[in-house]
């Protein structure tokens, strides 16, 4: 079977845009602020066009320009390129302004509408990168970003894409904001918002920066039951993986804050205190953090620390990044230092 | 040795009714089912007709609180019981994937939520109806009416959006990773779709045409459609009847306009000929178009299966658009489509193009101006959307052996 790599990765955050900025936060570890994020258009040639889009769009395909730049890839005009993006509430702030012009009975906007369906930053993303293979924009909970990965190994498992950009974003308003407060326990100014973007290849052809590979990865649902979800795509993702035991993972990281092992095995690390909650961004984040510190970066301390604290392993081989909801939709995915893969 | 995938159920709701039955019956007449619309006020819009689906408010449920859920919940939950009904699937699954594609999930709850916000303020809003607004709650209200275990995937890929949910659901299933899945798409009639189409200039005031010289834009549409899909084997082991197989995918994607085809219409024909690879270049006898009936649509979809097929056979195979006898169901489109295809290639009838009166010479095809029988070993559907998504599915005959 053919393993995937990620050869290449880009983000915004409330830290900043671009990796740098989220993988210090995470070093730090204290709390970004939860102000809007401040991207202008003018910071690259691909949003100078965006003029007219949605914050979410400028997230998406701010990171995607940066996970193609960060893997050196040329440009994507072929038909072997794809595109999948993960995507939870989509374009809020458009989608508001446009119900308001609707009962105000005005004149609505066009751009407002095309630039709030579900898919407009796959579609910009798209037509900003020349990318005429797949794209597609999956809907869902925090799970969807593994979802997204998933879907993205299998067009390159199939050989119908050679190359994946694999993208999800979020924005954030103050609608979205008083919602979740009142629905989840989430605490006030924890919702984030911002972007994550994976650049997959073929691990034989990715182009010599490549961060880790897929070794593993499972999604599935137990309506109710999150944890048992849990349990089956840990088991599967691990079964995939080739390890032996879950033992053999050296850390856990997940989207809601918590203290337990995995198993009673695992260390897991949340970022949930320094990033706040953006939906499926966070499990993004996540896979991105994971990934740079497998690579090497000022955020493996940060995970070689939680090492020392539990383990007997002294080097991050594998990191399993999953994710549960209410619902009972659960996903994870591992991530493998290349020369670890068995 | 690559997996078979076979049709083994289908369920359906349009504004011909719910009910594979009703619908086909009426498809085959020609039968129109646009009228005026009366789930909000379509005065100050251009047009103000579409297909709306009348007689049916709730779909019967017995582990969900029909009060709570959207529409779009129930429009789904009368045709996933109609396909696992008629595929003989009774009582809790076995692992399946769930793929749906819609292009605005609980649009009609978020329409209510927005109105409230607006109208008494952020504090007064029932927040109620943001739980089922968002596309994959729908997803999950499905998972538990139904008892299904496994997992699920929502596309939502505009107008592609559930014709990729099949494609996709037939990939897994080739590729061994599931034995079965439920896969189609909805969408409602929400006055939000209905003004930003609007908005677009791409709504009619006058009747749909696809294809016609005086086309003038498209009417909307609601409703579902569900496939249940198999593998072969899988199929035959618990004595399923089987509609037809599905042999056929292909997805490409414009990179040209966020709300314009490229008129070249290669995004188009590369998702058709993509499709018509992966089945072996089956002996196409019907086209069912996306044919939206807006000037730009039509044009690029005819330039693609010209294309695609050369002129001179392009010019032999007979195509139509169902849109406008149900509208434009956008998001549930490719899989009410998808549908009436199995159906069409089940009963050898070529559904009607209704309303095309003048030929265009840009669009020249062959137009099933009035239904008819016809020999059909393979269909090829078409769905085009926004953000340049094209999907291609094909469907054949399912031949033993």
């Amino acid at each position: 079977m053919t393993r995937v790599a990620i050869s290449g990765v880009g983000a915004i955050s409330p830290a900043g845009v671009g990796v740098r900025p989220l993988v210090a936060a995470a070093a730090a570890g204290d709390r970004i602020s939860a102000a809007a994020i401040g991207l202008s258009v003018s910071e690259s040639a691909a949003l100078r066009k965006l003029r007219r889009s949605a914050p979410i769009t400028l997230y998406g395909v701010s990171a995607v320009d940066e996970a193609l730049r960060d893997a050196g890839t040329g440009g994507c005009a072929s038909d072997d390129y794809a595109l999948i993006a993960g995507i939870t509430n989509g374009a809020l702030n458009f989608s508001v302004d446009f119900h308001k012009e609707l009962l105000a009975r005005e004149m609505a906007s066009p751009a407002l509408f095309s630039e709030s369906v579900l898919n407009a930053p796959a579609g910009n993303a798209s037509i900003a990168f020349n990318i005429r293979g797949p794209v597609h924009t999956l809907v869902g909970g925090p799970s969807v970003a593994i979802k997204a990965l998933m879907l993205a190994a299998s067009l390159i498992a199939t050989g119908r894409a050679a190359c994946v950009a694999a993208v999800c974003a979020e924005e954030r308003n103050a609608l979205s904001s008083f919602c979740y407060s009142r629905l989840q326990p989430l605490a006030a100014g924890a919702l984030s918002e911002g972007a994550g973007a994976l650049l997959l290849e073929p691990e034989d052809k990715s182009r010599g920066g490549q961060l880790c590979v897929l070794s593993g990865y499972a999604s599935g649902m137990v309506p109710g039951d999150p944890q048992g979800a849990l349990r089956r795509v840990i088991d599967s993702a691990l079964a995939m993986s080739g390890l032996l035991a879950l033992e053999d993972i050296n850390v856990g990281v997940t989207d809601i804050k918590t203290t337990e092992l995995i198993g009673d095995k695992v260390p897991v690390l949340s970022f949930f205190d320094v990033l706040g909650h953006a939906f499926c961004v966070s499990t993004i984040w996540n896979i991105i953090l994971a990934a740079m510190a497998i690579r090497g970066s000022a955020v493996t301390p940060v995970f070689a620390g939680k090492l020392k604290k539990y383990a007997k392993h002294s080097e991050i081989n594998h990191v399993i990044i999953y994710t549960t909801e209410e619902s009972g939709a659960a996903a994870a995915v591992i991530l493998s230092r290349a020369h670890a893969h068995s | 040795m690559k997996r078979r995938v076979a049709v083994t159920g289908i369920g359906i709701i349009t504004s011909h009714g719910a009910g594979a039955k009703v619908n086909w019956e009426k498809t085959k007449a020609g039968e129109s089912s646009v009228t005026e619309i009366t789930a909000f006020d379509a005065g100050p819009y251009r047009g103000c007709c579409g297909g709306q689906i009348r007689d049916f408010t709730a779909a019967t449920v017995s582990r969900l609180r029909a009060n709570r859920l959207d529409r779009a919940t129930h429009l789904l939950v009368s045709s996933v019981r109609e396909a696992l009904s008629s595929a003989n699937i009774v009582g809790p699954q076995c692992d399946c994937l769930l793929s749906l594609g819609t292009t605005l999930g609980g649009m009609l709850s978020g329409e209510a939520f927005h109105r409230d916000v607006i109208e008494k303020g952020i504090s007064r809003a029932r927040l109620s109806k943001t739980l089922d607004y968002l596309a994959h709650h729908q997803a999950e209200n499905l998972f538990r009416e139904f008892e299904l275990a496994g997992d699920f995937l929502i596309f939502s890929d505009a107008c592609a959006s559930s014709a990729n949910a099949i494609g996709h659901a037939f990939g897994v299933i080739a590729s061994g990773r599931y034995d079965m899945a439920v896969a189609g798409g909805y969408d409602t009639m929400s006055e939000f779709t209905f003004a930003g189409f609007n908005s677009l200039m791409a709504v009619t005031p006058e009747l749909s045409r696809p294809f016609d010289k005086n086309r003038s834009g498209l009417v909307l549409g609601e409703g579902a459609g569900i496939l249940i899909l198999e593998e072969l084997g899988h199929a035959i082991r618990r004595n399923a009847a089987i509609y037809c197989e599905i042999t056929g995918y292909g997805i490409a994607s414009d990179a040209y306009h966020m709300t314009s085809p490229d008129p070249s219409g290669s995004g188009a024909a590369s998702a058709m000929s993509h499709a018509l690879r992966q089945a072996g270049f089956p002996d196409i006898g019907y086209i069912n178009a996306h044919g939206t009936a807006t000037k730009y649509n039509d044009l690029m979809e005819a330039c693609a299966i010209k294309n695609v097929f050369q002129k001179d056979i392009a010019m032999r195979i007979p195509v139509s658009s169902i849109k406008p006898m149900i509208g434009h169901l956008l998001g549930a489109a490719g899989a009410v489509e998808a549908v009436i295809s199995v159906q069409a290639l089940m009963d050898n009838w070529l559904p009607p193009n209704i309303n095309y009166v003048t030929p265009d010479p840009e669009c020249e095809l062959n137009i099933v101006t009035a239904g008819r029988p016809s020999e059909i070993r393979a269909v090829l559907s078409n769905s085009f959307g926004f953000g340049g998504s094209n999907a291609s599915l094909i469907f054949e005959e399912y031949r033993q052996g």
